[in-house]
């Protein structure tokens, strides 16, 4: 067993407005390890993403990446140890064209010219966006701009990449290649979605948040089976897909 | 008027992507001359006829190396408008107000037409490319680049909304008619500000503490046809100034 890279140990956190987005969540991703969390709308699954890098804070219990509890101090690390690709990539790719919008992380963490220069050619080259590189992004279609969006945070070179939604507004053709750059890497994978069928693909492992709390946790082909699991959270497999019974 | 925004912003994208010999400019040689051209034009004193006609004949001369598309440049002139009714106010109103107003229009038209060049001659990546090698403050290079990443976002929402709204039958031709103008106006504000919330959770996703770090990868160089070009347009201008006055 590897020592886990992610652990939280009874996180809570509640919005200003007094919603309790998590209620004592306890957790731990292996490195390497690839985990679909699953969960109705509003269960606070964003909410959890977001603390996995530090952009919230728990208001009590502790998040550690790699056994470090993240603080102010190991804020910029955590962060490039931790990459998260939002679900709309125009929240994403803000600069003037996708080679300096990709450049952008690298060059936070303060690397020298080359050196981002080579994690931009290499992290393109990992999506298939070289071709593009000189383009504006809204001169990209949406499923371009997803990997793109993806290639920005791989430049960060991350240990573990969270997505938030990664299949959501995507064609299937652009659903089945992110699926594809995102089942030849190695990172620790940890996905946020409600695309039952793209989270067995690509996961080996399910969690169920609802109402803040961790309602399920283990092999992702027993949770996806457990039909009175899945209603009790609003889960549901599309209609006619059943799950292989070997992958 | 189908793109809200295309025949804007997008028109001006597909002109400066084009090919000419001021396209291939370094950004710099564009943005110091065609600025020096509108500041010596701009003080120009009035009634200089010949000085204001050539300072005008230079960034025309441009406009067609750079083969400007004719309607297209007429068509962004549009925005000298308001100025110009201020110069016919000016005419009416003051003693030599014929002469005054005539070198206001001049100087303007110079003016509008060197910015039409530079902006229609240069992918806006590369124009701010340019401001940034030349030392503007990289706040300031970001600040406008984000204006115009989102323009286009922001433009898109308004068009999908507006495509929404005829969609329940909506059918506002006039201003007048869009009483349901001031809640659509709103819902977009409320829209960018969450955007913007995101947006800034992103770039701190992605390191960003409040410095804007480099990101521009091939650095610029001047080269002879850059120094012929800032050579010429200076001299002229210059000239003009000096000599015709």
């Amino acid at each position: 067993m590897t020592p886990p890279i992610v652990e939280l140990d009874d996180v809570h956190f509640a919005y200003p407005d007094g919603q309790h987005a998590l209620d004592g969540v306890t957790l731990s991703f292996g490195a390497g390890e690839r985990v679909a969390v699953l969960g109705p709308n509003g269960a606070g699954k964003s909410t959890l993403c977001l603390h996995l890098n530090g952009i919230l804070r728990p208001q009590s219990g502790t998040v550690r990446i790699g056994g470090t509890e993240i603080d102010d101090s190991s804020l910029t690390e955590v962060r490039r140890r931790v990459g998260v690709v939002f679900q709309d990539p125009d929240d994403m790719l803000f600069m003037p064209t996708v080679a300096q919008d990709v450049a952008f992380g690298p060059a936070n963490l303060g690397l020298d010219r080359d050196a981002v220069q080579r994690r931009v050619d290499s992290a393109l080259q990992m999506v298939g966006m070289t071709h593009v590189r000189d383009r504006p992004p809204h001169h990209l279609s949406f499923g371009q701009r997803k990997r793109v969006a993806a290639a920005a945070v791989l430049a960060m070179e991350p240990d573990v990449l969270v997505l938030d939604e990664p299949s959501s507004n995507l064609d299937p053709r652009s659903r089945r290649e992110f699926a594809e750059i995102l089942d030849a890497l190695p990172q620790t994978l940890v996905m946020v979605t409600h695309d039952l069928p793209y989270a067995w693909q690509l996961c080996h492992r399910a969690v169920i948040v609802d109402e803040g709390r961790v309602a399920g946790d283990g092999p992702i082909d027993h949770i996806l089976a457990d039909d009175a699991l899945l209603d009790a959270h609003a889960l549901e497999l599309p209609e006619g897909f059943s799950l292989p019974t070997q992958r | 008027m189908s793109g809200a925004h295309g025949h804007g912003a997008a028109g001006v994208e597909a002109v400066a992507a084009r090919d000419s010999a001021i396209h291939r400019l370094d950004p710099r040689a564009k943005i110091v001359c065609l600025i020096l051209v509108a500041v010596v034009a701009a003080s120009t004193p009035a009634g200089a006829w010949s000085a204001l006609l050539v300072q005008l004949g230079v960034v025309v001369a441009v406009a067609v190396v750079a083969r400007l598309p004719l309607r297209y440049t007429l068509r962004r002139m549009v925005i000298e408008v308001p100025f110009l009714v201020a110069a016919l106010v000016l005419v009416v109103v003051a003693g030599d107000g014929g002469v005054r107003g005539l070198t206001l229009a001049l100087k303007l038209t110079t003016s509008v037409v060197a910015m039409i060049v530079l902006s229609s001659t240069t992918p806006f990546p590369r124009l701010l490319h340019g401001f940034e090698a030349l030392r503007t403050p990289r706040v300031i290079v970001l600040i406008v680049s984000f204006m115009w990443r989102y323009l286009h976002v922001l433009g898109e929402e308004w068009h999908r909304m507006r495509i929404a709204r005829q969609a329940r039958g909506h059918t506002a031709r006039w201003l007048w008619q869009e009483w349901s103008l001031g809640p659509v106006v709103a819902a977009l504000f409320l829209r960018s500000l969450s955007r913007g919330e995101r947006v800034y959770l992103a770039m701190a996703s992605r390191g960003f503490v409040g410095t804007a770090p480099a990101t521009t990868m091939t650095p610029l160089s001047l080269d002879a046809a850059d120094a012929m070009f800032a050579a010429a347009l200076t001299a002229a201008v210059i000239a003009a100034r000096t000599v015709l006055v």
